[in-house]
């Protein structure tokens, strides 16, 4: 548990995290809950008002399911040191998400890295 | 209902020594707009600035100053800031961007385009506040309605611009994380390049209907660090396969009375006062008491979230959730339980009363 966690159920979620963001408040992810996925690229969709990784996982079964993964907007990782080439279909990741709460299989890229382990984005 | 500013904000306004109205043409455009340079460039919030926020944009521990949980609200103002924190904790709440005055403290970059009649301050979502800097006033109030960004005019004084603001809506529709002001409020705002790279903005907002007070937030402008303004469309993601953003419902921003709770002493609010940690963390917040009411101040944030006494030892924020305090056999409170809004609860003691 960190602070802003603690502080988004009491003081209201809005200021402190859910919307740090202005295109929608931040609630349907669970932000105590941090999921690791490892999996491989089905699309990296560089748009507004969030960039999307389509991530492709297996599944406890071994079947494939996609995730869909919101980032923060264009600019903003862009300023991480992204770009809108940062990935490619195919290229295998590992992402952490804080996932979404109704148990769809989305979530908030907390970090991604690329395959040896490196940061996506500007420490790459 | 008048959408000029009231006698309160003219009053208040004059007060502070600062132009309600760009009076004359002549004081109102910069003298050496070649000295204005310095405002080149996009600008980022300082505290509220996006790389602070990672990748998804939601890292937290912002302190937006304008939301207004530090302004004088009175009890029907704060009764407001409860439904909007209470809305705005909804999920999937779509934010239309951000209005004025949020986009003068966001998570969005923006620009000045500074020219001798107006000046134009554009922001990451294409919102754009024009204020006019050529001597006119605000439009007549037959031709003048609230809107989500306002009637701006300005005058620079030396390297100083003043912009004056009127007929800013609330707009819970458009963006739920904003100060539920009236239609009344008038904003002054004096804008100055203090050092390279550092603009400083003083807002003084007065609202005759919601405020008890002039409510004055400083907030200083950084460079974001990138060549050029990346605008967002706010359009153009067309898959579907998990659709976070939806639109927000039309008629769910409920504002009840503030509950009046329990009457309490000074003597028993002073006994839950104190810093408390939470257990197994090193997170220390307080309680402080201001009059006859608590107020919950959360971690490193000046905000003071009104808490509504049940009884001696109960309180809810006006955001929800409860706070029980918990006492000895002696009586005296030896810390506290939390229970937040989505029923996850938090204990541990005090550190300090």
């Amino acid at each position: 548990m960190d602070c802003k966690h603690w502080t988004i159920g009491i003081a209201g979620a809005l200021l402190f995290a859910g919307s740090a963001d202005a295109h929608h408040s931040g609630a349907m992810f669970d932000q105590m809950v941090t999921k690791t996925l490892v999996g491989t690229v089905r699309e990296f969709q560089w748009t507004n008002p969030h960039c999307f990784i389509q991530l492709v996982v297996k599944d406890e079964r071994g079947r494939d399911v996609e995730w869909s993964l919101e980032m923060t907007a264009p600019i903003h990782l862009m300023r991480l040191g992204w770009r809108r080439t940062s990935l490619k279909p195919g290229e295998r990741i590992t992402v952490t998400i804080h996932p979404l709460r109704n148990g769809e299989k989305g979530g908030n890229v907390v970090q991604a890295l690329r395959a040896n382990g490196k940061p996506i984005g500007a420490a790459a | 209902m008048s959408r000029r500013p009231g006698l309160f904000a003219l009053v208040a306004a004059l007060a502070a020594a600062q132009p309600t109205h760009a009076a004359a043409a002549t004081s109102c455009v910069p003298k050496d707009l070649a000295a204005l340079a310095g405002w080149n460039g996009v600008w980022a919030v300082e505290g509220a600035d996006a790389v602070d926020q990672g990748l998804s944009g939601r890292n937290g521990g912002v302190e937006y100053k304008l939301i207004g949980l530090s302004a004088p609200w009175n009890d029907e103002g704060w009764a407001r800031m409860g439904a909007m924190l209470k809305r705005a904790a909804a999920p999937n709440v779509k934010q239309g961007g951000w209005g004025f005055p949020m986009m003068m403290d966001s998570f969005s970059e923006f620009t000045f385009v500074v020219s001798p009649a107006q000046t134009a301050i554009i922001n990451q979502y294409r919102e754009v506040r024009t204020i006019y800097t050529d001597g006119r006033g605000h439009p007549p109030q037959e031709d003048a309605w609230p809107t989500n960004w306002g009637d701006s005019t300005g005058c620079w004084d030396g390297d100083t611009l003043v912009i004056d603001t009127v007929d800013v809506r609330f707009d819970p529709m458009f963006n739920i994380a904003a100060p539920p002001l009236s239609d009344q409020t008038h904003f002054v705002e004096r804008l100055r390049l203090v050092a390279p790279g550092r603009i400083e903005n003083e807002m003084t907002v007065t609202d005759p209907k919601y405020l008890t007070a002039p409510w004055v937030v400083r907030l200083t402008y950084i460079p974001a660090g990138i060549d050029r303004l990346v605008l967002d469309a706010s359009q153009d993601r067309n898959d579907t396969v998990i659709q976070t953003i939806t639109a927000p419902p039309k008629d769910d921003f409920v504002v009840e009375p503030l509950e009046k709770g329990v009457a309490l002493s000074v003597a028993q609010l002073d006994g839950v006062v104190g810093r408390y940690v939470i257990a197994g963390t090193p997170i220390e917040f307080e309680f402080v008491r201001k009059e006859d009411r608590l107020y919950f101040q959360p971690p490193g944030f000046a905000a003071l979230i009104p808490m509504i006494a049940q009884s001696p030892l109960v309180f809810v924020p006006i955001a929800g959730g409860e706070i029980r305090f918990i006492a000895d056999a002696s009586g005296r409170v030896t810390g506290f339980e939390a229970t937040q809004p989505d029923g996850t609860v938090v204990k541990g003691p005090r550190k300090t009363s």
